[in-house]
């Protein structure tokens, strides 16, 4: 419980200290990544209930996990930390995850994979998404299964190609 | 179709996905915690209807869990179904003793996984649905024990006043016809059984506010929709029938507009009698009494306003020669101007009239207002809700 509730004052205090982001390290990293360090998921999403759930099972398949409420912080963290991938709720109260997503494109670290959530009705919000600059979407309520595989699938695709190693 | 609330506690995240391939999505929310503590503090943010707890646990194992959660008062209710790799009658047992509702063995198949959380889902059901049933009985409870200690307190200090001014009249007038009966000429027998049966017709209207306001109190009217009536031919024809009564019809000062209320015919008639005889009867004559009515802010606002000084000076004659029966009791707090008038109101006979008008505006939302000045004027002040549009003026 202390490394969730770490994470989320991290998210919700604007001063991010940087060796917070390292959470708990699980012995062994169920993912496929070859990274020697585990990899940095940061969760954007404002559902307590959904943060819990998806964070607790990302940390558990051993990712770092970085979490923000809403689009402003995303943009912040997403600066300061550099994650490998995000996962973006696309429906938050101020800035909504398409405006964040646009926002991330236009910012230092631009090319981190970034997957939308998007609730089953919107379906309309899915080609939105995508030409906000997503580059995948889930919908939710989000497979547990699917999503780890989804972002194992991202995470080597932008294998070497990510713009976190040049900083 | 509903959507359970379930949480699945497993320092495996496979093993959630193996649950999360059992249980259709449209039917379950499912939440996950991978440690026993993040569980226990996470209660609160799944409000889980079931929970699904792996034994084999590091740190925290299920058992210490499951008994930790049976003994939150507030979370006990939630079925906790084991999930164990052990079979043995005592590793069951132990579950069993920590509290669990169920348990399902490993490797879980999924129609043993279905069945299990649905019969557990039911019993939650059944929990929750007592619990809501016993919380409106409280509730009910509460409304009752209120309603009744109004009630005490009106037959405490209203009603016997009523009573005995009415029936120590009648007997009064009656004894006095039995012991002198042959040194009485016609002339004053007359006047006796008048005033016996002028008593006897006031006992009469008192029952019947009795009954009204006990009406009122035990099952407060719920407002219908087909509630309707005008306001101004109901009141100027009451307002005048009282004046004409009291014989003052030039005391009367009417200005009303019109409109139409969501009210009952019934109510307002009596609440508009109750207030105009209430007026005529503690102000003196040749004074004024304004019956003043206006559509203000959507509502309905009735005035009426007497010169009579709201205490129980000028009503003292009223109640004859029994007035001195009555003790000045002290009362439950009423705010002093209505007090004075409610006190004078039981002596004189009608101690139920402003509480029955009371009564029939609370049940409408409104406004009761009385207020005084001293030894001079007295004004009730009530608001109506108006039909839903507002009608000519």
């Amino acid at each position: 419980m202390e490394n969730i509730q770490q994470d989320l004052s991290l998210a919700t205090t604007d001063t991010v200290v940087g060796g917070e982001v390292t959470g708990r390290e699980t012995n062994s990293p169920t993912d496929a990544v070859g990274n020697a360090e585990s990899p940095v998921v940061l969760l954007v999403e404002d559902n307590e209930s959904n943060i819990q759930t998806i964070a607790s099972y990302l940390r558990a398949k051993g990712y770092q996990m970085l979490l923000a409420q809403n689009g402003y912080e995303a943009i912040q963290l997403n600066q300061e930390h550099r994650p490998n991938i995000i996962l973006m709720d696309i429906q938050m109260p101020g800035m909504d995850g398409f405006e964040a997503i646009q926002h991330i494109r236009q910012s230092s670290h631009s090319k981190v994979p970034i997957l939308a959530l998007t609730a089953l009705a919107m379906a309309g919000d899915r080609t939105r998404c995508l030409a906000a600059g997503a580059n995948d979407y889930l919908s939710k309520p989000v497979k547990l299964k699917e999503l780890t595989m989804t972002i194992q699938e991202w995470l080597s695709h932008n294998e070497g190609s990510t713009d976190r190693d040049l900083n | 179709m509903t959507e359970y609330s379930i949480l699945v506690v497993d320092d495996e995240p496979d093993n959630f996905e193996v649950i999360e391939a059992l249980l259709p999505s449209d039917k379950y929310a499912l939440h996950y915690a991978s440690r026993g503590e993040d569980a226990i503090a996470c209660l609160n943010i799944f409000k889980p209807d079931a929970i699904l707890l792996d034994v084999m646990m590091p740190d925290v194992d299920g058992i210490e869990v499951c008994k930790r959660i049976k003994a939150m008062t507030l979370r006990q209710a939630i079925p906790i179904i084991m999930i164990t790799a052990l079979s043995g009658k005592e590793d069951l047992a132990r579950c069993l003793e920590a509290g669990a509702d169920d348990f399902i063995c490993k490797p879980v198949s999924g129609i043993e996984l279905r069945a299990r959380v649905n019969s557990m889902l039911r019993l939650k059901q059944q929990y929750d649905r007592i619990r809501s049933l016993s919380k409106l009985q409280n509730n009910s409870i509460a409304l009752l024990k209120n309603s009744l200690n109004e009630i005490r307190g009106s037959l405490d200090f209203t009603f016997p006043g009523e009573l005995n001014v009415s029936l120590h009249s009648i007997l009064g007038n009656i004894q006095q016809l039995g012991s002198k009966l042959e040194d009485l000429n016609n002339e004053e027998v007359k006047s006796l059984l008048s005033n016996a049966q002028g008593s006897a017709q006031r006992l009469d209207r008192s029952t019947r506010k009795l009954l009204m306001y006990l009406n009122l109190a035990i099952e407060t009217p719920q407002p219908r929709i087909a509630d309707r009536c005008l306001a101004q031919t109901i009141i100027e024809e009451i307002a005048q029938r009282r004046a004409r009564q009291a014989g003052r019809p030039l005391d009367l000062i009417l200005d009303v507009e019109n409109a139409e209320l969501q009210v009952s015919d019934d109510r307002l008639r009596w609440l508009v009698d109750e207030l105009l005889d209430n007026a005529f009867k503690f102000s003196p004559e040749d004074t004024t009494v304004e019956v003043r009515g206006q559509l203000i802010d959507n509502a309905f606002h009735l005035w009426v306003i007497d010169q009579g000084s709201g205490l129980s000076d000028n009503n003292m004659d009223r109640s004859g020669d029994l007035s001195g029966l009555l003790s000045d009791k002290p009362d439950q707090p009423i705010p002093q101007d209505e007090y004075s008038r409610i006190k004078a109101e039981s002596n004189g006979g009608v101690g139920l009239g402003l509480k029955i008008v009371k009564k029939i505006v609370e049940s409408y939302d409104g406004l009761f207002l009385v207020s005084s000045i001293y030894q001079h004027q007295t004004t009730v002040h009530i608001t109506l809700p108006l039909a839903s549009t507002v009608s000519r003026r």
